[in-house]
């Protein structure tokens, strides 16, 4: 590699950095917001609200009429396979957070599936390890720093990029340096399969989404509280799983209210 | 962004099936378990929606009786509001049972049409506190994959009661209750009554997003 590709790769960090400095800009400020009466998982709502909007906005002007007219276009086994494809390219930050873990069986499963759905499943497209009952770890380090008994901390709306939180900010800074193959390609190229890949994950779910919207009172504040809920159920590893040792949600508070208590 | 793709999914699609975790109480002396109920009470609702002799209104409506017959709403309502139930005068508790229920008859039962042709399958349970009892099920779809939805019951006079529904890790009671809460926050019982009275008469339009 020449000295002339340095410039290249150093702007190909962009996208991390850029992340990890809004986090730590929004921890920095956070003391600042929490004066007011936020509920203590969102300090930030008043700077979070506006990129919400903002995103909302472009998602409603943009992206979901774009989404609309792909959907239209691709047959939906092809939307499928793009899906799978880029599920399957998350392979390294899905192995590494299984070990980060300690869930060595789950590391092993993700590299099983890796392995079949490359070559049998022709690079990915293909997803013959569900079907081979191959189980489907979910992990990246955002989770993994949540196992690690790291707090959510503030909750975060990043503009283009979503909902996300203090941890996860950290998480997908991580788990971007981990995909590695970026440093390597010129910008552009994952910019565009980036964008890509959320043009067709949203293709399928046009209708999900309209109803989410339809149904929430604060469209805000549903997506943040099932954000966070989601994200807890994914560190604790509850989703589906039917192994009696995994704990419930700490849920008193919400089955059990206490009437005497404001 | 994917993991908000995927939670925003799974709560339309908890409500939808709603009405079944409350609908079928067995009245017999040992009644069934929890698995029992979840899935006789999936398969009656599934029998409604795929019902072709039954247009969307008289579906609704079945449901709704089902629903009111057979579960323990004001238990709902009182999780849904939590500790800020004490804000509530009797006539707004019982205007907010009103109101509410209006609510989720006229946002989530708008979709019960495309629920039709799935189908539930139990994959386990677990007791919880008290008495409760989560049972889990898989959701199978036609096309998309199959989605994780948990059911919590109570038992009360000896039945299972639907208390919440868990869609993707999400529970549904936490999730209204977290936008009720807000509400609640800026402009207390009357505020809340008056945005789900407005809600109901959009007929279910999306509200503008709150400023700040």
């Amino acid at each position: 590699m020449t000295t002339a590709k340095r410039p290249e790769r150093q702007r190909n960090r962009t996208p991390v950095t850029l992340v990890l400095a809004i986090a730590i800009a929004l921890a920095l400020a956070a003391p600042l917001a929490s004066a007011s009466a936020q509920p203590e998982s969102d300090p930030l709502e008043k700077i979070n609200r506006p990129i919400f909007r903002f995103n909302d906005g472009l998602d409603r002007w943009v992206l979901e009429p774009v989404a609309t007219g792909y959907d239209y276009v691709m047959p939906e086994r092809a939307q499928t396979w793009v899906e799978n494809f880029f599920t399957n390219a998350r392979f390294p930050i899905v192995f590494a957070n299984c070990l980060l873990q300690g869930k060595l069986d789950e590391a092993a499963a993700s590299v099983g599936r890796f392995v079949v759905n490359s070559t049998v499943g022709v690079g990915g497209f293909g997803d013959p390890a569900t079907y081979l009952k191959v189980p489907a770890p979910d992990e990246d380090f955002g989770q993994t720093l949540g196992k690690w008994g790291l707090r959510p901390g503030a909750y975060l709306m990043l503009p283009l990029l979503g909902p996300s939180d203090l941890r996860d900010g950290i998480g997908m800074g991580i788990d971007g340096v981990t995909r590695v193959w970026p440093f390597f390609v010129d910008t552009w190229v994952p910019v565009v399969t980036t964008g890509f890949q959320y043009l067709n994950l949203r293709s399928l779910y046009l209708e999900r989404i309209r109803d989410s919207r339809t149904q929430s009172v604060d469209f805000y504040v549903f997506v943040r509280d099932a954000y966070l809920q989601r994200r807890q159920s994914l560190i604790d590893d509850r989703i589906g799983n039917t192994d009696d040792r995994v704990p419930s949600a700490s849920d008193n508070d919400l089955y059990f209210p206490d009437p005497n208590k404001e | 962004m994917k993991a908000l793709f995927a939670l925003v999914i799974a709560l339309p699609l908890a409500l939808a099936l709603a009405p079944a975790g409350a609908a079928s109480v067995a009245r017999a002396e040992t009644g069934p378990s929890p698995e029992q109920f979840v899935e006789k009470t999936a398969n009656e609702v599934l029998e409604v929606l795929g019902d072709k002799s039954l247009d969307h209104d008289k579906k609704i409506a079945r449901l709704e009786a089902m629903l009111d017959q057979r579960s323990d709403f004001e238990t709902v309502t009182k999780l849904v509001l939590g500790a800020s139930y004490r804000q509530f005068s009797d006539s707004q508790r019982s205007e907010f049972l009103k109101v509410f229920r209006e609510y989720l008859s006229v946002t989530y039962g708008k979709q019960i049409d495309k629920y039709a042709d799935q189908r539930i399958v139990v994959t386990g349970g677990r007791p919880e506190a008290r008495g409760d009892y989560t049972v889990q099920t898989k959701l199978v779809r036609k096309s998309g994959g199959d989605l994780v939805v948990d059911y919590r019951l109570r038992q009360k006079d000896g039945h299972w009661v639907l208390l919440d529904v868990i869609g993707e890790g999400i529970s549904l009671i936490a999730n209204l209750r977290s936008q009720f809460q807000e509400i609640l926050g800026r402009g207390g019982p009357d505020r809340l009554l008056q945005v789900l009275r407005e809600k109901n008469a959009a007929g279910g339009d999306p509200l503008p997003i709150q400023p700040s």
